[in-house]
């Protein structure tokens, strides 16, 4: 029962200590600092076996009774169930391989004391997020998410670009943060209460079924998680993040924070099972998500936003999975997705190291020879993630293809979305295996800066190497055919409140097949256009220039969102400091200074000194008094 | 023959423009101060007066409280009107206009 209190205050132990341990040496820094994750990643799998020993109960553990006031009481607590404590695995565990991979990364860093104190906090905020029993304390740790990442984004603050995305980032989360707020203002109207547990067990009585306000509520909750999940229409934070240090892209935009979006739609199923209208919105987000991601990693040449857009890209498959009602299948892609796309950050950020920080794929090529431990990891994750079959990612993301496959029988314009979700898997292969080919494989494009390249020291080898095997043993959690481990325990937590949670489906070989097949072409496409180059890429590139173009500006949305929001807001800005500003706020404040200036320079006059003028005013003022009273008649 | 009420009233209001008008046109301060006890002494009249037609004694009251703040008055009047002439030689009221706007 207390494990849980230890995994949660542990990462803020080690975050108030690093706040103000200034004299603290460089090597207690580096020990503290992951060492408190470690010590709480620990803590969690104690929790695990604890619970998973008495067949994954769901406990409610109140620490204190916050506010009483009459009928409503704020309790601080933690509802530790399947989901809960798969999350606080994933953030505990892969946190912990990133921070002792951010000793070696961090090293020449001078402020390496203030990044781990960063990390430590957003581990806290991440756990609060996931273990709170209410929504309040989500959103708690959700603005907490929020802050940290603002501040690691714009952790080298003498980078003009690095603070630019730290507060494109905070601006976009606050839009998500102000529809979570509303979606919480509502539910508490309707419930008088923002715990889990009571909400999710009256939702149908309450709020009915497809009924307008179950179905605001959802879009609203929403608007905050495809703010946080860096989903279509408020994704363009997360590429311009990659600002930021590598670990931390590893550790908040890929592994853990943009995931919050998932674990809150997961969360709050009973809602969204609720709200069928929502439920479809999640898919087509998710759908055309990762389809936009996936083709804008095509044409990107830095090697961090490629894996930016195709953690955008994934993060969209788990949306499906989740807007399907799979919410296993969108949790267990979670997972598998932390390994593997922890593992290709990691990958990158010793890339960047042995190439003096350029982070241009075209200037590139070649490493595997000089980086051979970091080329097998990368190669290990790439076809993780693409879906190479009998890895982690082939078996997460096929049970999502599948589920909507299954449901597609039944409902027609599914098979749109299922379509388009190969289509995605075919293209995430050719993006991932053309990164691997230009950065690994061929020539090296520009010798001098690869003579120094080598593979990063072992505080950074190792947890790239741990990943690597997870990312390829992580799939084993749910193996086709056999008793679908993962799902089974996440059962637990989706039955809880519903009934209708279904059954998790039995693999679709047919969508299976497919999707192998689209893999297997991207991979030779891949192979053929970046290894071979026959055709060259150029060549591929001008044969459609528009097509090019498009995805190479990002289907031009960050140039409608800077031309639509960000100068009117400018203009808006400017206009109001000059002409508003000057004119009108400057004009009442010295408007009314010189009016009162004005009228008292004529008042003064009254002030004769005389005291008969004084007398003579009390006389009239007497007379007219009397006057009043005896002509009132 | 007994006066009735309204002669002391007519006598009072005499007293009293006197009184205002020499608060008003007079420039030295003893002058003004005799006026004010006029003006004041007027108002006891009326007081005493309709006390007695009224057969009540709340007038009385009031005029013996009248001529107690008329004395405190004139102390402090006095005293001021002293120290006044000590510095300046000179209490021509229409001088003493320095709180003037």
């Amino acid at each position: 029962m207390s494990s849980v209190w230890f995994i949660l205050l542990l990462p803020l132990f080690g975050f108030l200590v690093l706040s103000v341990g200034s004299p603290l040496p460089k090597r207690a820094v580096a020990v503290l600092g992951p060492g408190v994750v470690g010590v709480a990643f620990t803590a969690a799998i104690v929790m695990f076996f604890w619970d998973y020993g008495r067949h994954g109960v769901t406990r409610d553990a109140v620490a204190y009774t916050w506010i009483v006031s009459g009928h409503f009481v704020v309790n601080f607590g933690a509802l530790i169930d399947p989901l809960a404590t798969v999350m606080c695995l994933i953030v505990t565990g892969v946190g912990f391989l990133i921070l002792l991979y951010s000793v070696g990364y961090m090293s020449e860093d001078v402020d390496f004391r203030r990044f781990f104190c960063y990390m430590d906090l957003f581990v806290f905020a991440m756990l609060v997020l996931v273990l709170s029993d209410s929504y309040l304390f989500l959103l708690v740790g959700w603005a907490g998410v929020g802050l940290t990442s603002y501040l690691l984004i714009g952790f080298w603050y003498e980078r003009p670009a690095a603070v630019a995305a730290a507060r494109q980032a905070l601006v976009v989360n606050v839009i998500g943060d102000w529809g979570m707020m509303v979606a919480l203002f509502i539910l508490f109207l309707h419930f008088h209460t923002l715990q889990y547990v009571p909400i999710f067990k009256h939702v149908p009585a309450v709020l009915g079924y497809d009924g307008s306000t179950v179905r605001i509520v959802t879009l609203l909750l929403l608007v905050g998680a495809v703010a946080k999940s860096a989903q279509l229409p408020l994704h363009v934070w997360l590429p311009n993040a990659m600002e930021g240090p590598t670990p931390v892209s590893a550790l908040i935009h890929a592994a853990t924070m943009v995931t919050a979006g998932v674990y809150l739609i997961a969360r709050s199923y009973p809602l969204f099972h609720s709200a069928p209208f929502t439920q479809s919105v999640v898919i087509i987000i998710g759908t055309c998500g990762a389809f936009f991601a996936a083709t804008c990693a095509l044409a990107n040449n830095d090697i961090k936003r490629v894996l930016a857009y195709s953690t955008m890209s994934q993060i969209a498959y788990m949306f499906v999975g989740v807007g399907a009602a799979s919410y296993a299948s969108g949790i267990f892609h979670l997972t598998t997705h932390a390994y593997f796309k922890a593992c290709l950050f990691m990958g990158a950020g010793a890339v960047m190291h042995a190439l003096h920080d350029n982070v241009d794929i075209r200037r590139m090529g070649g490493l595997k020879a000089t980086m051979p431990v970091t080329f097998w990891c990368f190669l290990i994750a790439t076809m993780a993630i693409s879906g190479v079959p009998l890895l982690s990612g082939f078996f997460s993301k096929d049970e999502i293809v599948g589920s909507v496959y299954l449901q597609a029988q039944h409902v027609g314009w599914l098979w749109i979305i299922w379509i388009m979700l190969a289509l995605t898997a075919g293209l995430t292969a050719l993006y991932m295996f053309r990164l691997l080919f230009m950065v690994f494989l061929g020539q090296e494009r520009d010798p001098e800066l690869a003579l120094h390249a080598h593979d990063p020291p072992l505080v950074m080898r190792l947890p790239m190497m741990i990943l690597a095997v997870l990312a390829v043993i992580g799939g084993y959690l749910a193996f086709p055919g056999a008793p679908n481990w993962i799902g089974n325990w996440l059962r637990h937590s989706f039955e809880r409140f519903s009934p209708v949670a279904p059954a998790e489906p039995a693999t679709q070989w047919a969508s299976v097949i497919i999707v192998i097949l689209t893999v297997a072409l991207g991979i030779f496409a891949a192979y053929r256009i970046y290894y071979q180059r026959r055709p060259a890429p150029e060549q591929v590139g001008a044969t459609a220039p528009a097509i090019y173009r498009l995805f190479l500006n990002r289907w031009y949305v960050d140039g409608l969102y800077d031309r639509a929001v960000v100068r009117p807001i400018i203009v808006l800005g400017l206009f109001l400091s000059t002409v508003v500003e000057r004119f009108v706020i400057n004009g009442l404040v010295e408007g009314s200074a010189a009016a009162l200036r004005d009228s008292s320079r004529d008042m003064r006059r009254v002030q004769s000194g005389y005291v008969r003028n004084y007398a003579l005013s009390i006389l009239l003022g007497a007379v007219l008094v009397v006057g009043y009273y005896v002509f009132r008649r | 023959m007994t006066p009735d009420a309204s002669s002391y009233l007519i006598i009072s209001a005499i007293l009293f423009t006197l009184g205002t008008v020499g608060v008003l046109v007079r420039r030295d301060p003893l002058i003004i101060f005799m006026c004010i006890e006029l003006m004041l002494n007027s108002v006891n009249l009326t007081f005493v007066a309709f006390s007695h037609y009224l057969s009540s004694a709340d007038g009385l009251i009031f005029v013996f409280m009248i001529m107690t703040v008329a004395a405190a008055e004139v102390v402090v009047g006095l005293a001021l009107i002293v120290s006044i002439f000590r510095t300046r030689e000179d209490i021509d009221v229409d001088q003493l206009d320095e709180m003037h706007g």
